[in-house]
């Protein structure tokens, strides 16, 4: 088991009867039926179950990238829905990281200038963005293609861009969806490795995927199931454990 | 005809491969059909951007019909039944033509008709009004009636033969006069005047249009005779109708005017003019010329329109590129699956082309109506008729079809490249380091072909070629430069030589670049726009560094994202920049030409008037009395002219051409001489050669459009001959150019020795127009106001030439302005391209836009990035096109051959000119708010999680 074993008993994050529905047409569904779920500062959370039952539904809802229908999602004890969209846009620039499966790298900027962003869109200089960039590219591994764009990197290098984009802000949550999906297993392996060290660093990740492998080796796993959290076993044992220790 | 020939056997060439896949592999038609109905959103995109060539091309064809059909409308409203007109010499019996005539047995003719025809001054005293000079006829009415084809288009279907003491007046000759039927009316002629009674008021028609009124018989020839030795006496005709309708007479009328000619050779002096048929020759040269010019200037905004079709395919292109991808994996073949693409975007382009022609219908009646007063085929706020010549709309549906299928194909042949796995995974493709052998060989080909193109432009004297030499050779090398040069330097030199040619080549060939070909205006921008948007899109540092001084302490990150993508999307920028640049170089062109223009009045004014300060038109059936001018207070010096048209013939015309013809004497050179744009080199003044016509009568001083008509492009100049047929002796007179002058405001035609105008008019030639220079304090309007007062029986018609020089320059600005509107129309093409290529863009970026709203970017930034991404390329297209057309109309108005050896001045009307320029830049804008707001609602949620 990787990662960093202390967390905080106040969670960052706290959901509760989060509910989602999707309309297509005439046809409804409930991606989201009620979700409760608590993530605290320093857990490496695992987000598991099968394709289509809620788990990028789950990433999108309780980071604020959609909108919910019912339920609260509380952010650092801040409501993250009795936010207008622009204070949520605000705190998502402040307090969160994303990684996703299709990387989604800005292809005309190179892997600095993608890197930096996170830092220039919160006022950061952008000499200093341009240092911290770096740094961070440097950190996951990428010291030498800072100037090279998306399109000249491979799949792996684009991925390490993203987390280096992630990480950059150095935001209190990161939240990836599936960011070993689009990569073969080497380097897949490879990423699972950067994010544990990320973790272990003391950075809170909230982690979507269906790969078993990288499933299994978080803190904590929890599982979803036609969008209710079926399973979330160890995280308490783990709690437990932490305060028997104090 | 040819034209829609060669239109149709290209149409079906790039259309046939296509609807043979369609029949064989339905599939495709399918897969066509389900994306257009999957995006109608974008298909409707797609089909107003291909639509707007189209639209162009057909207004520019519609703009000529209507405006051909509106002069070729006088031959029904001034002619009717009159196709040719018989005039008998002084002294012959009229009833000698008609029997010479009729003893000939002339085939093809459905009637004669004898008139007899002056001028008069018509006063309405109880409406105090008058109109100086009224078209007069005597009309035996119960005769007129029958002639031609059918009484209705005589003009006088419903009158009853006139009276002595009555005329029939025609609404326009009504009008001016405030007079109705009953009214009493006063008719002044050869020192004399009559009263008449109006007993009716009738359309301007036929016959009716060929006089302003028709009077009963015998009316002039009493007036006349108690007329002094000065005036010219009535003239009397035999109107010809060749068989047929008002517009159908035009293919026989030549074979009849052969078959007179022979009838009357007999009787020396009889004048046959085939009035109808110069008439819609005219109107056809008029219309043609005006097509010519409509499609010049359109060619800009279709060439615009061309560069936002390749933007469009090239997008809808990438769009599809996973998809496209794909069925290569499963297994279509390169040609399969360019025509998959092909399918669809032909059903897109013939459906633009049917639509644009219709829009272009629309447009061109628009701009017709606007151009009917400014041609004087119709009045202001009057309609002229809609005419559209099917072959117009076949030709511009079927060049704009045509210029959407190359489109496509060219798209096509870029998609058939396509590599499969990067097509898949929508990786970009990798730089080409090494430039294939075939390209090389394409390139020298091409470097071969500009260098020898250019040189033959050099020898020939050809500006288009030699315009043209140069830049096919620089971007023919950019292959071979990029093997010896890195690429960054290499498009540096290409672009650099093409823009700098551009510029160089007026100093450096003057004589070859001062032909007035229009096709050198064309070519001179797209060269220069070439260049300068390929150096723009070379300069990607320059750009990126001044932003990133922008972007310096937080500010302008926007900006910074808005650039982004241009930089790194050299074509697509290119296309977009290339299309601004072209349309704002037009229309500056035309805005400083235009302030030009209107600068040099004043001074063009002066140079004609030559000390003098007013035109006097008096009747010629009842002149002023020089004697009677020179004698007042007010006046200072008169100069007296003998004015009326003749038939000329010239090299580079078909046949007889009639114009005003005017001679003058000592009197003229008086005060001044009236300036020339040039003059023979034998004579060493402009001075020299007026009297060098005075003492020569084969000699002429022509204005610079002289002869010159419609879609004509030789212009006489120094040393050439044209010539008149002496009537007397039937013999042809040659007459050679001194002096070429100005635009002929005045209308005075060629300036000729006074014994030309006897030759030409025999006992009709009287001074019946006056130059008057006003005395001491006097001030020109009012002595003009004042010689039409004492002088309005004689149909005084006095106007200063500041007045006339304003009014002609007047319709110049107008007809430049109209242009000027016509080029909005490219405008459009440039705001709607780039507001069609933004929502593409927003389409094209959903993930990306998603990703960044995800971490954390607010809408006011997405909408700021994609505005400042809009507005970058806006701007620069503004100033590349805005500085090229200063510096091109700068070189223009130096080194044209149509200004001479006095240039008008260069004004920028620099308050105007930013008006104009500024408000496409933020319509611009304003056509990215919608995208670019759309790119801001992007839920980042959904971006992400779907394809589109």
């Amino acid at each position: 088991m990787h990662g960093h074993d202390t967390v905080s008993l106040q969670p960052i994050l706290s959901a509760r009867g989060v509910t989602k529905t999707y309309r297509t047409g005439s046809r409804e569904v409930a991606a989201l039926r009620g979700v409760d779920l608590d993530v605290h500062a320093g857990e490496l959370v695992m987000v598991m179950g099968p394709s289509g039952n809620g788990k990028t539904t789950l990433l999108n809802c309780l980071s604020g990238l959609d909108d919910i229908d019912a339920g609260t999602v509380m952010v650092d004890g801040k409501d993250l829905f009795g936010m207008s969209d622009a204070e949520r846009t605000r705190h998502r620039a402040q307090r969160m990281g994303f990684i996703f499966q299709a990387f989604n790298l800005i292809p005309v900027l190179s892997a600095a200038e993608n890197v930096e962003l996170p830092l220039l869109v919160t006022g950061v200089a952008p000499k200093v963005a341009r240092e911290r960039s770096h740094d961070m590219l440097d950190r996951v591994g990428l010291a030498n293609r800072g100037h090279h764009r998306p399109g000249e990197l491979s799949g792996g290098e684009q991925q390490r861009v993203t987390v280096a984009r992630a990480l950059v802000a150095q935001p209190a949550l990161i939240w990836a969806d599936e960011p070993t999906g689009a990569l073969d297993s080497k380097t897949a392996g490879e990423i699972v490795e950067l994010l544990h060290e990320v973790h272990a660093a003391g950075q809170t990740l909230v982690v979507v995927t269906h790969d078993e492998s990288l499933g299994r080796s978080g803190q904590r796993l929890v599982e979803v199931r036609d969008g209710l959290i079926v399973g979330d076993q160890t995280a308490r044992d783990q709690l437990t454990a932490a305060a028997v220790t104090s | 005809m040819t034209a829609v020939a060669v239109l149709a056997a290209l149409v079906g060439l790039l259309l046939l491969p296509l609807l043979v896949t369609a029949v064989r592999q339905r599939a495709l038609v399918t897969m066509a059909r389900r994306n257009i109905s999957r995006r109608r959103g974008e298909a409707v995109l797609v089909v107003a951007g291909a639509l707007l060539g189209t639209a162009i091309i057909t207004s520019a064809f519609v703009v000529g019909d209507v405006i051909e059909g509106s002069f070729a409308d006088a031959a029904r409203t001034q002619y009717g039944p009159v196709d040719i007109t018989l005039t008998a010499p002084a002294g012959m019996d009229v009833t000698q033509i008609t029997e010479a005539v009729q003893a000939a047995g002339v085939e093809g003719i459905d009637g004669l008709l004898t008139v007899t025809a002056s001028t008069g001054t018509f006063e309405a005293a109880e409406q105090a009004a008058a109109v100086p000079q009224v078209a007069v006829v005597e009309l035996d009415v119960a005769a007129a009636r029958g002639f031609g084809a059918h009484p209705s288009i005589t003009g006088v279907a419903d009158s009853k033969p006139l009276t002595p003491g009555s005329v029939i007046v025609n609404h326009s000759t009504a009008e001016e006069l405030g007079v109705q039927a009953g009214d009493e009316v006063r008719l002044h002629a050869y020192d004399t005047s009559v009263a008449l009674r109006v007993v009716q008021v009738v359309p301007e028609v036929g016959l009716a249009g060929y006089g302003g009124a028709l009077v009963a018989p015998g009316t002039l020839h009493d007036l006349a005779a108690q007329a002094s030795a000065a005036a010219a006496p009535p003239t009397t005709q035999v109107l010809v109708s060749v068989d047929g309708a008002v517009f159908d007479t035009r293919a026989s009328s030549d074979g009849v005017v052969t078959q007179l000619e022979a009838a009357v050779a007999g009787l020396p002096g009889v004048g046959i003019d085939a009035v109808k048929a110069t008439l819609l020759d005219d109107a056809e040269s008029q219309g043609a010329g005006l097509t010519q010019i409509f499609t010049m200037i359109g060619s800009f905004s279709v060439m615009a329109g061309i560069l936002l079709l390749i933007n469009l395919f090239v997008m809808l292109a990438e769009e599809r590129k996973t998809e496209l991808g794909m069925l290569r994996a499963v297994g279509f073949t390169r040609r399969r699956l360019t025509r998959a693409f092909a399918i669809e975007a032909s059903l897109y382009a013939v459906v633009a082309a049917a639509a644009g022609a219709v829009a272009g219908i629309g447009i061109g009646w628009l701009v017709a109506v606007a151009a009917g007063p400014l041609f004087g085929t119709v009045g202001q706020g009057t309609a002229p008729p809609l005419v559209i010549e099917p072959v117009s709309l076949a030709i511009g549906a079927g060049t704009g079809l045509v210029i959407s299928l190359l489109t496509i194909w060219a798209t096509s042949l870029r998609i058939a490249r396509l590599n499969i796995i990067r097509a898949i995974r929508d990786l970009p493709e990798p730089k080409v380091s090494r430039v294939r052998r075939r390209t090389l060989v394409l390139g020298a080909v091409g470097i071969l072909a500009g260098a020898a193109t250019g040189f033959a432009g050099y020898l020939g004297d050809n500006a288009t070629a030699l315009s043209l030499g140069v830049p096919v050779a620089a971007f023919s090398a950019s292959p071979l430069l990029r093997r010896l040069l890195p690429e960054r330097p290499a498009r540096l030199l290409t672009a650099t030589t093409v823009l700098g040619w551009g510029l160089a080549v007026y100093p450096l060939f003057p004589g070859v670049m001062a032909s007035d070909d229009t096709m050198v205006f064309v070519v001179q921008g797209v060269v220069l726009t070439a260049g300068a948007v390929s150096l723009a899109s070379s300069i990607d540092r320059v750009w990126a560094f001044a932003i990133d001084r922008l972007a310096r302490g937080g500010r302008g990150l926007a900006p910074r994202l808005g650039i982004a993508y241009p930089l790194a999307r050299r074509f697509r920028t290119s296309m977009l920049l290339g299309m601004f640049s072209l349309v704002i170089f037009t229309v500056t062109i035309m805005t400083v030409m235009s302030a030009s223009f209107a600068g040099n009045t004043d001074a063009a004014v002066q140079r004609v008037a030559a000390g003098f300060d007013v035109v006097l038109d008096t009747n010629p059936a009842n002149p002023v009395a020089a004697a009677a001018l020179t004698e007042r207070p007010d006046v200072a010096a008169v100069a007296g002219l003998v004015r009326g048209t003749a038939s000329f013939e010239a090299a580079h015309l078909d046949g007889a051409r009639p114009s005003p013809v005017t001679s003058f004497d000592e009197g003229l050179l008086a005060r001044g001489v009236p300036g020339l744009f040039r003059h023979d080199p034998k004579y060493a003044s402009d001075e020299a050669a007026y009297q060098a016509v005075l003492d020569d009568a084969s000699l002429a001083i022509v204005p610079s459009d002289f002869l010159v008509a419609g879609n004509d492009d030789a212009v006489l100049t120094i040393g050439d001959a044209f010539s008149y047929v002496d009537p007397a002796t039937g013999q042809a007179q040659e007459l050679t150019i001194a002096g070429v002058g100005e635009v002929d405001w005045l209308a005075n035609g060629a300036l000729v020795n006074r014994e030309v105008t006897a030759a030409l008019f025999g006992d009709q030639e009287v001074v019946d127009r006056f130059y008057l220079a006003a005395a001491g304090t006097a001030d020109a309007d009012s002595l003009a106001a004042a010689v039409n007062a004492e002088f309005l029986v004689h149909g005084a018609d006095g106007r200063t030439f500041a007045t006339i020089g304003t009014a002609g320059m007047g319709q110049l600005l107008g007809f430049i302005a109209l242009i000027r509107a016509f080029l909005g129309l490219g405008l459009l093409v440039g705001i709607a391209g780039l507001g069609v290529v933004m929502v593409r863009a927003v389409r094209e970026r959903r993930h990306e836009i998603g990703m960044l709203r995800a971490m954390g970017f607010r809408t006011g930034i997405v909408r700021a990035a994609m505005l400042s991404e809009a507005g970058l390329i806006a701007l620069q297209g503004t100033v590349i096109g805005a500085v090229l057309g200063m510096i091109t109309t700068r070189t223009l108005l130096a080194g044209s051959d149509s200004f001479g050896d006095v240039p008008p001045p260069f004004v920028v009307p620099w308050v105007g000119l930013l008006v104009i320029l500024g408000l496409p830049l933020l319509a611009s804008l304003a056509a990215t708010a919608w995208p670019a707001s759309r790119a801001a609602a992007i839920k980042p949620a959904v971006a992400l999680r779907t394809a589109e």
